[in-house]
Order: C-alpha cells, then structure tokens, then sequence
C-alpha cells in the first residue's frame, strides 16, 4: 500500500512532499564496519536509493528532509545539518557502528554545513555520487568519486522523467476546469499542454537564451506561429485562433514556471522571480541567498579540492597534480552555494556577477 | 520555489492551529493539558517538549511554574512569543527552538523537575521518541516527573473500527493540507518503563478511548 502511494506520488504528484519515517534502516547485512549513507525522507529518493544499492551491505540513515528531494530541501534551507545531526544522534548511530564516516549525497552540500556535523556528532561527511545509482561504483572504488558520479544529470532520460512528474500536477487544475466547464475544449487544451510541455522539455538545452523566461519566448512565438500557418491554412485568416494563441502562451508561462530549475543546469527563475517579487524566504523552500557565480579568492585557497568534488556542474578544476582547484568556467555556476558553504578557508562568495538578470 | 500555495497554507497555520487541534480532538486536547498540568506548582521546572504555541506551557507557568517549551518549527514559537508578550505569567515562560534530536544541547542533566508533552509523540518516528524518552529522563531530577497526552489506538474492536473511519477523514484532510502524517502512540508505557521511569497511571480522555494521559516518574533513587 505505501509502495503504491509513494509511486503515485512520486510519480504524479513529484511537486508534493512525501514523507517517509525517518531513521536508520539496514540494506544486507551490515555490521559496525558498514557504511553509512545518509539520505532525506522523500519516499522515492529513499525507494530508489535502497533500491541502488539491494546487494550491499550498508546503514542507510534517512533525515527529516520534510519529504521534499534533497536538492530542493539543501537548497531551500529545509536540510541542513540540524537535521542530519538530528539523525544520527536520535538514531544513537555511534553505538551501532564503530567508524565516524558518513556519507551524504553530493547534492545535500548546498544545506549540510560538514563541519557543524562534525562538532556535534563527531561524524565527519564525505559527499558521495550525485546519482544512487553510482554508489556501489563509489563504494567499491574505496569512496572516490569518477568526474561523472560528480556532475549532476539532465539528460534526456532524465528530462523526460520529470516531463510527467512536474507537469502533470499543472494539467491536473486545467483539466478540471476545462472537464468541468469547458469540455467542448478539454482535448485541444489538454493536447496544446502536453505538446508545449513535451516540446520544451526535450528542445530545452538547444533553445537559446540565458535564462528560461527567454528560452520560453521561442516556444511561445513557435506556437504562435503554428497556430497562424493553421489559421491560414484552414481558418478565415492567420488569426482565426486567436484564442488558442492566448492560451497557448498562457500554457507555456505555466510549463516554464520553474522549468530551467528542473530540466537544466541553471538556476530556477521561480526563485529570482520570489526574490525580485521580496518573496525572501519559504520555510523549507526557499531560502534568502545571494545569486551571484561562484568567485574565488585564490591567496585564502587551501588547496583542499572540496569545491571541485561537490560542484555539480564542474565548474572547477584541478590544472596539475600538487596545485589549487581554479574555477575555469565561472559562467557555468548556478549559485547552489554549495561550494561556499563548504569551502574550509572562506576563499569562495557568490558575489560576482548576478547568474541572472532579476537575480 | 514549488508550490507556493501550499507553502501558504502552512506558513499561516500556526495562527489557526490552537482553533484546528480543539476542534480536531473534540476538546479532549483542551481537557487533557489542564489536567497535565494539575499538580504543578511555583517550585516546578518544566520542559514543554513540541510546545507549539505554548498553549500547554502558559498553563503551567499559570500554576507558578517556570517553563522552557522545545519546538523545532520557527512559524510556531513566532506566534508562541506573540502569545507569551501578552500574557500575565510570560515572563516565567521561555522559548527555544531545537529539535528533539538537540534536547541533549538545551537541557542540561537534573534541571527539570518535570517534563511535559502534548501531542508531539505522535508526529515522531520510533527513534524519536526513545530518544526524546531517555533525554527527557536525564534532564529529570530524582523523583521528577513525566507527563505525556496524545492519540492512541482504541482497544477493542468496534472502537478501533470508529477511530480508524474518524481518522481516516482526518488524515485525507490533514493529508491535503500539510503532507504530516501522525501516527497513534501505542506502546508508549512499555518505552517509558524500558527508559527506566515508573509509570503511575494512565487516564483515558475520551468515549472513543483514543486520548490518553500518561503519568509517569523518575525513581527517587537509582
Ligand atoms: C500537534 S503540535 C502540539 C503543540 C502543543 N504541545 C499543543 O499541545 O498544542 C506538535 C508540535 O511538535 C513540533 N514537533 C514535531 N516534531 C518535532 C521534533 N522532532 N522536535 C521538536 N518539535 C517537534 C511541531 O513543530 C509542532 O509544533
Ligand atoms: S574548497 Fe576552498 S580551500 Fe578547498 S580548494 Fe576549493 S576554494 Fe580552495
Ligand atoms: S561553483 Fe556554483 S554551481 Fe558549483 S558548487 Fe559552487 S555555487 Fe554551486
């Protein structure tokens, strides 16, 4: 029963919270020697992690992420290491396992701060893959990260996964209205959102633009246009569908909302938008944070390398053995804040150039 | 960033929650915290785990008690200190924000001569509330005590029936509302005793039998 609800949900409905219970919970057999692998309490992340790793033997430590992703829960402030400390205490992990090494999701970095973990449990944080997939890789490779397990996804396969998941919650309202009071118009309207979703989700790396807002305007003027060439074609003039035309941009606007955050390598224009609106902070989502690229201060680099093993979007690098990580493509920063937040020395801001107009 | 609608609801809840959780045990929460707090007194100490707004610790800092109330939600204590600058024995009343999980960090070991809690052990996981269990020992004085209100399962078949139809509602609601699932507290005397108090009694609230007090101690000696 809750593997069907957390599969609708995660499926349908990925734009809600689901919880699961938080704590520890075995995968195999595994001892005070096992692993830890810390995640939230998202029902999927945590299905499709025990999932990953069925075969080895590993503690698996879910933290109160308020059942949002990771991602969206480091990033938005609602997981941090008062939550992950929260965990391991209230799991009283230090008596089960004999080790001090717990291993959380790279794309937690932008919410866990590893050196309060550290104080107050005495745990110290190793970031692993960005993928559940990459873990048995990452744990058999003796916990060492490949570029790729680094660098976050967006391919194809996984744009179309969200193009159902985020989406369908915004077709769900519209075909209620349009089922309920407008039926006569349920299928074009439910065709245009589908089409217009699917289109922009699988176009969106080559559409041009900085930002998705611009991005949109293509798929916008392309529908417009395709509904003038039919006009044309088959009604009394280029604007006989006028009111397919409005709806259509109207529909983009939605499908686009948040898209660049979702489908891209690039920052959501929802949360520059709730900024620039003085939308500062949601409790759990959204979190007050500078909007800047990434910047570095190369007279305070250590030389530690944690900024080019947690940075999801390989902006830095390491030229040659023995020398400091330099950030060689700034441009292609998104502001995670996850590399500032780490960065032992203090040598990382944000305060360069906004990543974004509005921002 | 997400649904912002949501996120509205449950930002503007705090303010609401006092109305919502009377009206959704039926008044049994109402009758339950001024029973919890019946034998305190001005030489009591008191630590309202998951205080919410504060409503179970201005009671007892009305009975002359000082109170330092837990929550790990900011939306909540903001209304909790609202509540607190207006009333007559706020000044005995302190609010920290922490977690269970940090109950280690704010409460330090034999200041309490009594911890207090109303409807927070249903919203923890099990780990939680062994946890929030033995802290709550630690921070205890000898003979101290512990007094815990919440949900449980009826006993009894019919009455179990009744609760789960009744629930089932309440959760879809709740569901709809703010995704938090809370579980009935069952087994909960067999976890104080495992923690080493001893249990004096547990009332039933309720005709149901799904509202319960439970009244435990803190041995005078080890
Ligand atoms: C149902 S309210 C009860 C409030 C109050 N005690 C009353 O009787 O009205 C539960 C409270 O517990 C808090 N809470 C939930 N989980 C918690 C945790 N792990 N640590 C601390 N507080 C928690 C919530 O923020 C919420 O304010
Ligand atoms: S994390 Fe900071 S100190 Fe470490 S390599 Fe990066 S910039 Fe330098
Ligand atoms: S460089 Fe930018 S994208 Fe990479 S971790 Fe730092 S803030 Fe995030």
């Amino acid at each position: 029963m809750n593997r069907i609800i957390s599969w609708i949900m995660g499926t349908f409905f990925r734009w809600l919270p689901h919880r699961a219970v938080t704590g520890l919970r075995p995968s195999g057999r595994p001892d005070a020697d096992s692993p830890v692998l810390v995640t939230g309490n998202y029902s999927l992340t945590l299905r499709r992690l025990l999932a990953a790793i069925r075969g080895e033997d590993a503690w698996v430590l879910s933290a109160d992420s308020g059942g949002i992703n990771v991602w969206c829960a480091a990033c938005g402030g609602g997981f941090t290491h008062l939550q992950v400390i929260s965990a391991v205490k209230v799991s009283r992990l230090a008596e089960k396992v004999s080790h001090r090494v717990l291993v959380l999701p790279a794309l937690a970095a932008p919410g866990v701060d590893a050196r309060e973990v550290k104080e107050h449990t005495g745990f110290s944080v190793r970031f692993g893959p960005v993928r559940a997939g990459d873990i048995p890789a990452f744990l058999a490779a003796g916990r060492k990260k490949t570029p790729a397990m680094r660098h976050a996804d967006f391919s194809l396969s996984h744009r179309l996964d969200m193009l159902l998941s985020m989406n369908f919650i915004l077709w769900l309202p519209l075909a209620l209205v349009f089922g309920i009071f407008f039926p006569h118009a349920f299928w074009g309207v439910t065709a245009l959102f589908w089409g217009v979703a699917a289109v922009s989700y699988v176009l969106f790396p080559w559409l041009p633009g900085r930002t998705g807002y611009l991005r949109m305007l293509w798929i916008m003027g392309g529908v417009a246009l395709l509904l003038g060439l039919a006009g044309a074609q088959w009604g009394s003039g280029p604007l006989a569908f006028w009111p397919w035309m409005i709806g259509g941009a109207a529909i983009t606007t939605l499908v686009f909302f948040d898209a660049a955050g979702i489908v891209a390598p690039m920052a959501s224009d929802a949360e520059a938008l709730a900024f620039a609106l003085g939308i500062k902070s949601l409790p759990g989502l959204l979190a007050e944070k500078p909007l800047g690229r990434v910047s570095q201060d190369p007279d305070l680099c250590i030389g530690c390398g944690l900024c080019l093993d947690i940075c999801p979007l390989a902006v830095f690098e390491k030229p040659l053995e023995g020398k400091k990580p330099v950030t060689v493509r700034p441009g292609a920063c998104f502001s995670c804040g996850a590399c500032v937040l780490q960065c032992p020395s203090g040598a990382l801001s944000l305060a360069g150039k906004a990543a974004r107009p509005g921002g | 960033m997400f649904s912002y609608l949501y996120m509205k609801i449950l930002e503007s809840s705090p303010e609401r929650y006092d109305r919502g959780i009377s009206m959704a045990s039926l008044g049994a929460a109402d009758r339950s915290r001024e029973r919890m707090v019946k034998d305190l007194g001005p030489d009591d100490r008191v630590a309202d785990l998951g205080t919410g707004t504060g409503a179970l610790a201005f009671l007892a800092a009305e009975k002359g008690a000082t109170v330092t109330g837990l929550d790990a939600s900011a939306g909540m204590l903001a209304v909790a200190e609202r509540k607190r600058a207006a009333h007559p024995a706020g000044d005995r009343v302190r609010f920290v924000q922490a977690s269970v999980g940090q109950m280690d960090e704010v409460l330090e070991t034999g200041a309490c001569t009594a911890v207090v809690s109303s409807l927070l052990f249903s919203e923890l996981s099990p780990d939680e509330r062994s946890y929030a269990l033995s802290q709550a020992f630690r921070t205890l004085v000898p003979g101290g005590r512990l007094v815990i209100s919440d949900e449980t399962l009826p006993v009894g078949f019919f009455r179990r029936l009744v609760y789960r139809a009744v629930r089932l509602v309440m959760v879809l609601v709740s569901f709809l509302l703010v995704q938090a699932g809370t579980r009935p507290v069952t087994g909960l005397p067999e976890m104080v005793v495992q923690e080493g108090f001893t249990v004096e009694r547990v009332e039933i609230l309720n005709r149901m039998g799904s509202f319960f007090i439970l009244f435990a101690r803190k041995p005078e000696t080890p």
